[in-house]
């Protein structure tokens, strides 16, 4: 067999599996392990997964990942969700469809303190969700903002997936974390945008409510500085070059760990609550990495990746084509399966095709960048757009009166903007590269 | 993407391996929280002009190692171990609870084997006397820590499989 063929009886295989309810990681292991054993015999296969499971979960750069999710964990059982929304709730809260766009400012701010998309969109819309019936928002107006807000979780650093990348490509967090800035205010605004034209269209959809006094505003104000503070010294301490980014994600751990007991709304409960979360969100993205591992070490003995990047880059398309060609693909990857893993399983394969391609004739760091930030809109469309999106399913299990469907088509503004900021990104890689330039 | 916690009412045994994958998490929990202050400390002191902890990431590799290990039973036990429900959403739920059940072996078959694995890399590194750079630990205390983990997402994998199956018999 050739190494293509190899590679895509591989693919397959783990095709078949997952659409049989295996999960991801064994539907990855189990072709890769049988593969390996296959090409290189039993006695390589078992040398290699003996360094397998302690050299991923060793990896210095990876601790980030467990740290950023229990930094996260803190702050949303800390209760700062409920100040932020109040504090924006009192600032735009009486303009037209304001509780709504009060919703996505307090989603970036949690964004800024969380980098998981599902945990930004299940504790805000906790707080939120509540508030905007009882001053009865529409249904799906409610939930499709909370839906699409929570993927500000990943677009505002800190951000897994981001980290993901990073550690996928070997490029550096705290630039790719910069890069994700501008396009994460574009993307804020870009949805109070959308809020604003859905509201003008059907008035009906948002009833207006009383301006808020100056001195509630002051009052609010005081209890959303622990998370000013806790993203000012992580931020601040990343990029003076006090700390890296895994230390980073440790004072920002500690951080919110102790705004939380300031609130006075961590006892022993919540606290176990924190770390089974982090458990669970942690274990699952390792696991991913353990069967991702084993297909990957079977492919790259299969020579497929290099054949497949020779090939990329011996096509006579233009090198952009090439690349939204890929992109494209993700986003259609995202009908069938979470975008997350789909990145950890790909990008071995597709990072050096996309490298060997002149883009818009960047320096390789600049690519890996710009690249990745377009990776993070594609994973965070995957979010939200059916048939999987999976903040989706998190709303509609907590506003259980608001039919899925109509969550979903709520969304689809929302979606609009997330294109037509995909498409900005990717012909002016300016945009995501400028804060890296100046900074750096 | 959907995940497929399992809800039937498991033995004894079930209970015990359940409970077992908590206090897994909420060890694995402490140790994460302990290493996220330790390295506070250390930036603390170096930042306050003092010697930074020795060893502060080499320790904190290690310790993550086996942190991520423990958590590892309990997110297979919560349905964390993400499925695509693309498929077979329409198929009635006995032939999802069967499939399931199914495709738990194969995620034990998985964690026995990277389970194994780990324990005879320990022993490797035991063998090779591997220490850490700076501050010397033995390298395979942190490979025989994370095996426990590892054997005992295997475990639960199984019950889970069997109370799906349990499941859809009973119904």
């Amino acid at each position: 067999m050739s190494s293509l063929q190899i590679g895509a009886t591989l693919f397959a295989s783990m095709l078949i599996l997952m659409s049989l309810r295996v999960p991801l990681s064994a539907a990855m292991f189990i072709p890769g392990a049988i593969g390996y054993w296959l090409m290189a015999g039993e006695n390589s296969l078992l040398n290699y997964l003996k360094g397998l499971a302690f050299a991923r979960f060793s990896v210095y750069d990876l601790s980030v990942i467990p740290l950023f999710i229990l930094m996260g964990q803190f702050a949303t059982q800390g209760g700062l969700s409920r100040a932020l929304f109040k504090f924006a709730n009192s600032l735009v809260g009486h303009f037209r469809g304001g509780m709504a766009m009060a919703s996505i400012y307090a989603c970036a701010a949690f964004g800024a303190v969380c980098g998981s998309s599902v945990a930004t969109a299940a504790t805000l819309s906790q707080v939120a969700l509540p508030e905007m019936r009882r001053h009865q928002y529409s249904g799906r107006l409610s939930t499709a903002t909370l839906a699409v807000g929570g993927t500000l979780g990943i677009l505002i650093p800190p951000s897994v997936p981001l980290v993901v990348y990073a550690i996928l490509t070997e490029q550096n967090i705290a630039k790719l974390f910069l890069a994700a800035f501008v396009p994460g205010l574009i993307a804020t605004l870009g949805y109070c945008l959308v809020i604003w034209l859905v509201v003008r269209a059907r008035p009906e959809l948002a009833p207006s409510q009383p301006r808020h006094s100056a001195a509630e505003r002051r009052t609010s104000f005081i209890e959303v500085w622990p998370v000013a503070a806790v993203f000012a010294v992580v931020f601040g301490g990343i990029y003076s070059g006090m700390f890296t980014p895994t230390e980073g994600a440790a004072v920002g751990a500690a951080g919110t760990f102790f705004a939380a007991l300031l609130r006075k709304e961590l006892n022993w409960q919540t606290f176990g609550r924190c770390l089974f979360g982090t458990a669970e969100t942690a274990g699952m993205i390792f696991l991913i990495f353990l069967g991702a591992d084993m297909l990957n070490g079977a492919l790259a003995l299969s020579q497929m990746p290099t054949h497949l990047s020779d090939w990329v880059t011996g096509l006579t398309w233009p090198p952009l084509v090439v690349v939204a060609c890929i992109i494209a693909l993700y986003i259609v990857l995202g009908f069938f399966m979470d975008e997350l893993s789909a990145i950890i399983l790909t990008i071995p394969v597709v990072f050096p095709a996309v490298m060997g391609l002149d883009l818009w004739g960047l320096e390789y760091s600049d690519k890996a960048i710009w690249f990745g930030i377009l990776m993070l809109m594609v994973m965070q469309i995957g979010l939200v757009h059916p048939p999987v999106g999976l903040n989706i399913y998190i709303i509609n299990s907590l506003a259980k009166d608001v039919p899925m469907m109509e969550t979903f088509k709520g969304v689809l503004p929302f979606l609009a903007s997330d294109f037509l900021r995909v498409i900005l990104l990717f012909f002016f890689p300016m945009i995501s590269l400028w804060l890296v330039h100046v900074i750096s | 993407m959907q995940t497929s916690e399992v809800t039937a009412a498991g033995s004894p045994l079930s209970r015990t391996i359940s409970t077992l994958a908590a206090m897994s998490a909420l060890f694995g929990g402490t140790v994460l929280v302990g290493l996220a202050l330790m390295v506070c400390a250390s930036v603390a002191l170096r930042a306050t002009g003092f010697n930074p902890i020795q060893g502060d990431f080499e320790l904190l590799q290690v310790g993550l190692a086996v942190s991520v290990g423990t958590f590892l039973p309990w997110c297979h036990l919560k349905g964390g171990n993400v499925i695509v429900d693309f498929v077979t959403a329409r198929a009635a739920r006995k032939t999802r609870r069967r499939l399931d059940a199914i495709a738990g072996i194969l995620v034990a078959i998985m964690m026995a084997l990277v389970a194994w694995r780990a324990g005879a890399g320990a022993l490797v590194a035991k063998a090779s006397g591997e220490v850490t750079m700076i501050r010397g630990f033995p390298l395979w205390i942190s490979y025989l820590l994370m095996t426990p983990g590892l054997a005992l997402t295997s475990l639960v994998a199984l019950d889970v499989s069997w109370r799906h199956w349990k499941e859809a018999t009973d119904e």
